[in-house]
């Protein structure tokens, strides 16, 4: 990942790294530029510097004669000036030669030689007191001192026109350089403002999209494009996060709403027992009267009934809410059996195969007793004798089986689709309140099932006309065993 | 929108290159100029050093006598300097050689002057160990290392001998000489009087100077023309002076002059010889300055080498006239 902050601290850099050798290039040129100026003056003052004291020099030798003996001022003048003039003359090719002026340099060197001799001479020769010869050579000097002047002339002439070509050039690298710089200064602005285009846009630009995202979102689509960013940096990941937030979210609610349905159903459900039972409480105390009544009287048989109708009534009304197990279920429809016996006698057998390893499946309450109910009333309450309902619990891959079985008339194919009808249109979220009231029983418990175990495949309905009915149930047992019921209580807790 | 931002990045980015392009173009031509004051290139004197001082810079006799000077010093390597007045002037003249002889070059090869005021120079030259070579005139009485060039009386003489063979014997003469102080002028002008002595019939009218300019000449022919209006004959004993006849004659026009002149001029000058050829000047007097360049060179080099040389090297002088001229002018 690019950070931002890398992106622009390399541009920046960059850029200043870049802007800072162009003027360092600048300043060494003008830099150059002020050294050749310098040499050129230097050569210059080199010059005229020889021409003064050439004067200086020549004055003093004039002048010598007229100076007093004791007046050493002038001879210390001459001494100092022909020194240095002495000293310049020594250096004078080394400084100033070159290819063009090579013989005039030399001519000029010899000349101030030839000056400096004539000039000794002629102090010689005063100081020997050969006035005479004195005066000739302080003629010569006088002529040398101006062919000095007019070398010096035509040295500072030659040097002038060498450096008028030199400045020309100069002026035009210069201007060169002016107009590089320009150059570079404009093209560097522009480079700026498409690095700040650039740069303005890829952040903007993920941010108006998140913008409509989370606009779309307040007003509850959670359902948005994602928003693809071609950079990679801080925002692609800003982006990204916000996208799978918004997935996250969505599941959740679609989650929350399939919970939701189970909670409607449930109190349906509720209302519906509510509804069948008038005035439970009423009736579960006097059926608990009634039998203490019963037993008092001697009636025992008629007692044990009563209880059965109590345990089964106290059942459907206390379990309603909670998650029941699998062992509860069983008594109930135990309780449900004995009832039923006393009623049918002879006429109906109960046989039950009970798997003990499974008793403590969780499952939803009022769950089996339906099915054990609709077995009676759709199955072996017309038969005479014979009537056999067989309960079996058993535990294959994982899975508690629990099978409701009659032998009584069975259910016509048609009738077996006209059922699943039922139960698929249903399944999908409409309880159509129709007739059916053993369809909506095993709707009920199909979906109750459905959305407590979270998964489609719980009941299976196989039957032949006059053989009997089989009403599968399979309870995902292991998945309850690894994960605890908390699912099940967020479910029922509304 | 996303179109326009595409558009508006394309035109910064060609004018960011385009710009760049500038840039760049600029910098290198920029470093293209390495300009640096040739200083402190110490050149030691690897050679001799010799000058050369003509009568006058700029005069076409005087580069023909520096280019034979200039052949044999690259022959032997050394240096030549060529110097002399922008115009023919004795005084600037001597101020060169002095400088020249202040400047302690190796040896000096110089036009001879009027000897009062040129002898003493060459004896100081000679004092400090500058030989001195004269060349095209001499100073036969200083202490000059040697002559080179034409023996100047001998070709007087044969300018004389030229214009009796011409007029037959009758004469009337007026002369222009470059320098009445120049010693070549004199002995030419000494030769060319000595050689019509004899002939009665042939006067020399006057003498007249033109200081080596063609104006000059060309004035004092005119003056000359309208003080002896008898003139039939010009001699120019220095290379211009004939040059400078022709053209006052020229400007004069035919239609004033009743008579031809005849015209004796000095030297080889592509235009003296292409006037030969439209026989405006009779015949010329030829000296050999390349020769005289070249071997005043080469006789100095040998002094310096301690050899032992002539004094003096006279080169060759003859007439040309337009029959010798082959293939030469229009």
């Amino acid at each position: 990942m690019v950070k931002i902050q890398t992106k622009l601290m390399v541009f920046i850099i960059g850029l200043v790294l870049f802007l800072n050798a162009v003027s360092l290039v600048l300043y060494i040129n003008s830099i150059n530029s002020v050294e050749q100026y310098n040499t050129m003056l230097n050569r210059f003052f080199f010059l005229n510097n020889i021409y003064q004291k050439t004067i200086n020099v020549n004055s003093a030798i004039n002048s010598y004669a007229l100076s007093s003996e004791q007046d050493n001022k002038i001879k210390d003048t001459y001494q100092k000036q022909s020194e240095s003039l002495r000293l310049k003359q020594g250096s004078l090719i080394e400084q100033l030669g070159n290819d063009q002026n090579n013989i005039l340099i030399h001519n000029y060197s010899n000349m101030i030689q030839s000056f400096l001799d004539e000039g000794s001479l002629a102090i010689q020769k005063y100081n020997d007191h050969n006035y005479n010869e004195y005066y000739n050579h302080v003629a010569q000097t006088g002529k040398l001192a101006q062919f000095i002047q007019e070398s010096t002339l035509t040295l500072i002439n030659n040097e002038l026109t060498n450096y008028q070509h030199f400045y020309f050039l100069m002026n035009q690298k210069n201007s060169y350089f002016r107009s590089m710089g320009l150059y570079i200064f404009v093209s560097t602005l522009i480079l700026c403002i498409m690095f700040t285009l650039w740069f303005s846009k890829g952040i903007t630009r993920p941010i108006h999209a998140l913008t409509a995202a989370a606009r779309q979102i307040s007003r509850g689509n959670f359902d948005i494009r994602f928003i693809p960013v071609k950079t990679r940096d801080e925002l692609k990941f800003l982006t990204d996060t916000f996208y799978n937030m918004c997935k996250n979210i969505e599941g959740l609610i679609k989650e929350i709403e399939a919970k939701s349905e189970l909670d409607q159903l449930v109190k349906k459900m509720e209302i519906k027992s509510l509804q069948n039972q008038i005035n439970p409480h009423f009736l579960f105390n006097t059926l608990n009267m009634v039998a203490k009544m019963a037993y008092v009287e001697g009636a025992e048989k008629t007692s044990e009934v009563v209880e059965s109708v109590s345990a089964l009534l106290r059942y459907n009304l206390s379990k309603i809410n909670h998650t029941v197990q699998l062992r509860d279920e069983l008594d109930i429809v135990k309780e449900y059996f004995f009832i039923q016996k006393m009623r049918f006698g002879k006429r109906i057998n109960f046989i039950d195969h009970i798997s003990h390893e499974a008793l403590d499946c969780p499952i939803p309450p009022l769950t089996l007793q339906p099915l054990v109910e609709n077995a009676f009333m759709h199955g072996v309450e017309s038969y005479e004798e014979g009537g056999e309902i067989q309960l079996s619990v058993s535990m294959s891959e994982g899975n508690v089986i629990v099978e409701v079985k009659d032998n009584g008339v069975g259910i016509t194919e048609e009738r077996i689709n006209q059922l699943q009808q039922i139960l698929d249109d249903n399944s999908k979220g409409k309880l159509t309140e129709t007739g059916e009231s053993n369809g909506i029983a095993l709707h009920n418990v199909r979906r109750r099932l459905q959305l407590f175990y979270q998964c489609d495949d719980v009941m299976e309905i196989q039957s032949l006309p006059g053989e009997g009915t089989i009403v599968r149930l399979y309870l995902p047992y292991s998945l309850y065993q690894k994960e605890p019921t908390y699912h099940v209580q967020t479910a029922y807790s509304g | 929108m996303l179109r326009t931002n595409k558009i508006l990045y394309i035109i910064l980015f060609a004018l960011f290159i385009t710009f760049s392009c500038f840039a760049i173009y600029n910098a290198v031509k920029a470093m293209h100029y390495s300009n640096n004051i040739s200083s402190g290139n110490v050149i030691d004197k690897p050679q001799l050093h010799l000058v050369l001082i003509s009568q006058e810079y700029d005069n076409p006799y005087w580069r023909l006598v520096q280019q034979g000077a200039r052949e044999a010093a690259q022959q032997k390597g050394v240096e030549l300097e060529y110097l002399g007045p922008a115009r023919a002037d004795v005084k600037e003249h001597i101020k060169i050689l002095e400088m020249a002889i202040a400047s302690k070059v190796d040896g000096i090869i110089t036009q001879g002057l009027e000897e009062t005021e040129f002898t003493p120079i060459i004896n100081e030259a000679a004092r400090l160990g500058i030989p001195i070579i004269t060349v095209d005139s001499d100073a036969p009485r200083s202490k000059r290392v040697a002559y080179v060039g034409t023996d100047n009386y001998a070709a007087g003489y044969m300018a004389g001998r030229e214009l009796v063979t011409q007029s037959g014997g009758r004469a009337e003469v007026a002369i222009i000489t470059g320098s009445f102080t120049a010693s070549n002028q004199k002995d030419r002008v000494k030769g060319l009087k000595d050689a019509v002595k004899n002939y009665p019939g042939i006067h020399i009218l006057d003498v007249a100077e033109s200081n080596i300019s063609r104006i000059q000449s060309a004035a004092s022919a005119y003056n000359l023309e309208q003080q002896y209006p008898e003139i039939d004959t010009f001699v120019g004993t220095s290379a211009l002076d004939g040059l400078g006849i022709a053209q006052m004659l020229k400007e004069m026009g035919s239609g004033t002059l009743r008579k031809t002149i005849r015209i004796i001029a000095f030297d080889d000058l592509p235009e003296t010889l292409t006037l030969i050829n439209q026989r405006v000047i009779e015949s010329t007097i030829v000296q050999q300055p390349f020769i005289m360049g070249r071997e005043s060179v080469n006789l100095m080099l040998d002094y310096l080498k301690g050899e032992k040389i002539v004094t003096v090297l006279n080169t060759d002088a003859k007439v040309i006239h337009r029959e010798d001229l082959t293939g030469t002018g229009d």
